[in-house]
């Protein structure tokens, strides 16, 4: 087997050794192995002639001129693709570019594809939810009131702007009906204090004094909203027209809301 | 020993001369390694014509990567690889329509061998040498070039092809037995 194996070995060796080409201890160990190996000495045998071949052989030179018009060619062709403005390097250089580009675009094309449905499929569900609650009945009206949804979110969201405009105003009217509360508590204390009335229900209890408050701002706003000459009420007549454009469901929503603002 | 020092340090400076600007830097390197870039390429291609083309390419693609060029080898190896690898795709190209050409030059060649003459008798040796080499595999080939005719270490040869030195070796030995056989059989 080590034989077999150094034989081997040795055989890339003789072409090597063939061009004298083997350092001395490789060409030694090259000449003893070949005395001993016949399958050994019939590479030999082989190789030699062929390179004995080679080297008879010898290439047809170019002419003398080849050489001296090479360079001047070889900037004609430099020069010829400059101009054309084409080139494989410029391509190149171009992918080198144009692919991290086009992976970021592929990665942000997917996150939003990924991230949209998901969206799609929650609001699709609430869709199916609601529309499952509902009787027939119910959907026929929801159906409707669906079809003019955007018009009435519109005047919705117009409906809390003024209602934030409102809440403003019914601030100062609130804090103006504590002020004529307050002075009314103040006549009464000085009404029953003068006539030493020790009724305690002659005296007005700050619970008493926020509730006037509250009726008075509750009074207020209800006359102030639902009054028909509207010049009473100190709204712009853009909130009016909205006011009287809704329905009477409409009206007692939004009435439910300011309420409940207000308490 | 000297002279690749003073060499390799010729090089640096037409290397140095072109990135600042200076063509003739270009010019002067492109004069110095023609032929060996002609011949390295010749000997794989065997064609005149082809090896002309082949050699305009390398050049044009040295002005352009000349730049880049960092001198972490010394620039004939970096010639060397840049004109093998040149060569190599220019053979697996071509490599069926080569074959059928020189099968049908080698018919010729035979016919005329009966007139005589020793002109002829070179031209066929070459033309057998050149079908020799075209059976070889593209690596094979550069490899048998760079070691008998350009006398290449194996250690640069396989730094050039990027190859381990035992897989050279290999490619040497086997490139020399394919030729060796196919020469046998003509003759």
């Amino acid at each position: 087997m080590n034989n077999k194996l150094n034989i081997e070995e040795i055989q890339f060796l003789i072409p090597d050794y063939i061009t004298g080409s083997l350092s001395e201890h490789d060409k030694q160990l090259v000449e003893s192995t070949l005395n001993e190996s016949a399958e050994l000495k019939a590479f030999y045998s082989d190789m030699k002639g062929a390179l004995d071949f080679v080297s008879t052989v010898k290439y047809e030179e170019p002419s003398p001129q080849y050489w001296n018009n090479l360079l001047p060619r070889i900037h004609e062709k430099i020069d010829a693709r400059a101009s054309r403005g084409f080139s494989w390097e410029k391509i190149a250089a171009l992918w080198k570019v144009a692919i991290p580009v086009a992976a970021v675009v592929l990665i942000a094309v997917v996150y939003l594809l990924v991230k949209n449905p998901s969206e799609q499929q929650f609001s699709d569900k609430n869709v199916i939810t609601n529309s499952q609650n509902n009787t027939p009945k119910d959907n026929t009206e929801k159906k409707k009131q669906e079809i003019t949804q955007p018009e009435k979110t519109q005047e919705l969201a117009n409906n809390t702007n003024q209602k934030s405009v409102q809440e403003t105003k019914q601030v100062k009217r609130v804090s103006k009906s504590k002020e004529k509360a307050q002075s009314d508590n103040n006549i009464a204390q000085v009404k029953n204090n003068s006539g030493n009335n020790t009724d305690e229900n002659s005296v007005i209890s700050p619970e008493e004094i926020n509730d006037n408050n509250q009726l008075a701002s509750l009074n207020v706003d209800e006359t102030t909203v639902f009054s028909a000459a509207g010049s009473e009420t100190n709204i712009d007549e853009e909130t009016q027209s909205d006011i009287n454009n809704l329905n009477d469901s409409e009206k007692d929503k939004l009435l439910e809301e300011l309420t409940k603002s207000n308490l | 020993m000297a002279e690749d020092i003073l060499n390799k340090r010729e090089d640096s400076d037409l290397v140095r001369a072109f990135k600042n600007g200076d063509i003739r830097g270009y010019n002067e390197i492109v004069r110095k390694y023609q032929q060996q870039v002609y011949w390295i390429i010749r000997k794989m291609v065997q064609s005149h014509d082809d090896a002309d083309d082949i050699t305009q390419e390398v050049f044009i693609k040295v002005h352009s990567a000349l730049g880049d060029f960092r001198e972490e080898s010394n620039l004939f190896t970096w010639l060397y690889r840049i004109a093998t690898n040149y060569a190599i795709n220019h053979i697996r190209k071509v490599k069926v329509k080569n074959t059928v050409s020189f099968e049908v030059v080698t018919e010729q060649v035979v016919a005329n061998e009966k007139e005589g003459g020793e002109a002829l008798d070179e031209e066929r040796r070459r033309k057998i040498l050149g079908e020799a080499i075209e059976t070889l595999p593209p690596q094979q080939r550069a490899v048998f070039n760079m070691r008998y005719y350009d006398e290449l270490p194996y250690e640069e040869i396989a730094n050039i092809l990027k190859k381990s030195v035992g897989g050279i070796k290999a490619n040497y030995f086997h490139a020399v037995k394919k030729i060796g056989e196919y020469v046998k059989a003509r003759i």
